[in-house]
């Protein structure tokens, strides 16, 4: 059944219409939360919370934009406050003490070591992610975590392309700026050439 | 090109934005640049690290867990949401005139107020209780409901009551 129908019948109170929505975006609406707050459990009650707001709100829905972005524009603001409350204890946490290796791969690794590795960068990725201002961590989320095009960001967060490009473009030298020390602990000093 | 702009060209070329011919000069820079070099294999570690952060999905049960709290939600709010906006409107609507239909009994009526004998009385300085004394002090009974039967037929007087 088309997403269209199934947002009709929806409307109309129907749970297994919602409940095809609900399996369609139900992972999305994860990731989204879980690339930003590293927490299954805590990603999961976000999930579970968009999709009943979403069923409650469906009345006021007008199918102006599409499903998927009006859903994602509730699971933005959620995350949003999910961040907010969360921010003190992320905040403190100082990259450069973490003790994790870089982002660059030394030697040859074994395939435990390799893995172990990759989760370690992730996971350095991911704090360094959760000290970007709340804006910066959102779009990098839609974008990144999401796969959404620029039109589709700006759709759901109601900018033009223009600002979602800019935006995103200082929200990426930013993450790189903050892993910069750890970058550099791998003898890559990457200061860039005067032209 | 200038390293600045370079990395302005590799941002937008991570996300596909660039045309053929600004493609070309940015790989021309980069084959030159070793400093832009790395900045672009940061940028696409970076960029792979925050993708593959999705491993999992949601706990297990979403469905149930979530139907749960729909029907919850729907006890609580008397299914509101699970009716059709249709019907929804036409109960808030019905709602509304019910509210506004009741507002008007309860309001005072704004038009001129009629004045009891007593108010006219009190509004000519005279007491009002003359009256009343008289009545109870009137001993023949049929004297008494006369005057009781006078003092019910009085005629009101439709005035524009005084309002503090």
């Amino acid at each position: 059944m088309q997403e269209k129908e199934l947002v009709r019948l929806s409307r109309e109170g129907n749970k297994e219409a919602f409940s095809a929505l609900v399996e369609m975006y139900k992972t999305k609406i994860f990731n989204l939360a879980f690339g930003m707050t590293r927490d299954r459990e805590v990603s999961d009650d976000v999930a579970q919370d968009v999709f009943l707001k979403a069923w409650m709100a469906l009345g006021s829905f007008r199918g102006e934009s599409g499903f998927g972005t009006w859903l994602y524009r509730i699971a933005v603001n959620r995350v949003k406050d999910e961040l907010r409350k969360r921010k003190h204890s992320w905040r403190e946490v100082p990259l450069e003490k973490t003790g994790e290796r870089g982002i660059e791969a030394s030697t040859d690794p074994s395939p435990e070591e390799k893995e172990h590795i990759e989760e370690e960068r992730r996971s350095l990725v991911h704090k360094a992610l959760a000290a970007l201002p709340r804006k910066h961590q959102v779009i990098l989320g839609l974008r990144e975590i999401e796969g959404l095009s620029y039109e589709e960001i700006s759709s759901v967060l109601k900018l033009s392309p223009g600002t979602v490009e800019s935006r995103l473009h200082r929200a990426r030298k930013k993450l790189r700026e903050k892993l910069a020390p750890l970058l550099s602990e791998e003898g890559g000093g990457h200061e860039m050439q005067r032209g | 090109m200038k390293c600045k702009e370079a990395e302005k060209r590799l941002l937008r070329s991570l996300d596909e934005r660039l045309n053929p011919e600004e493609r070309e000069v940015l790989e021309r820079h980069l084959s030159d640049c070793p400093a832009c070099r790395r900045m672009d294999g940061e940028y696409k570690a970076l960029r792979r690290l925050l993708q593959r952060s999705d491993a999992f999905g949601p706990l297990p049960r979403f469905w149930e867990r979530l139907s749960v709290r729909l029907e919850d939600r729907g006890q609580a709010w008397g299914q509101a949401f699970g009716i059709p906006s249709l019907v929804k409107g036409f109960s808030f609507g019905l709602a509304a005139v019910v509210l506004a239909a009741g507002i008007a009994l309860f309001l005072p009526a704004l038009g001129p107020q009629e004045l009891s004998q007593s108010e006219i009385l009190l509004l000519h300085d005279e007491n009002p209780l003359v009256e009343t004394q008289r009545l109870i002090e009137e001993k023949k009974l049929d004297n008494k409901n006369f005057m009781l039967i006078f003092a019910s037929s009085e005629e009101t007087v439709p005035v524009r009551r005084y309002r503090p």
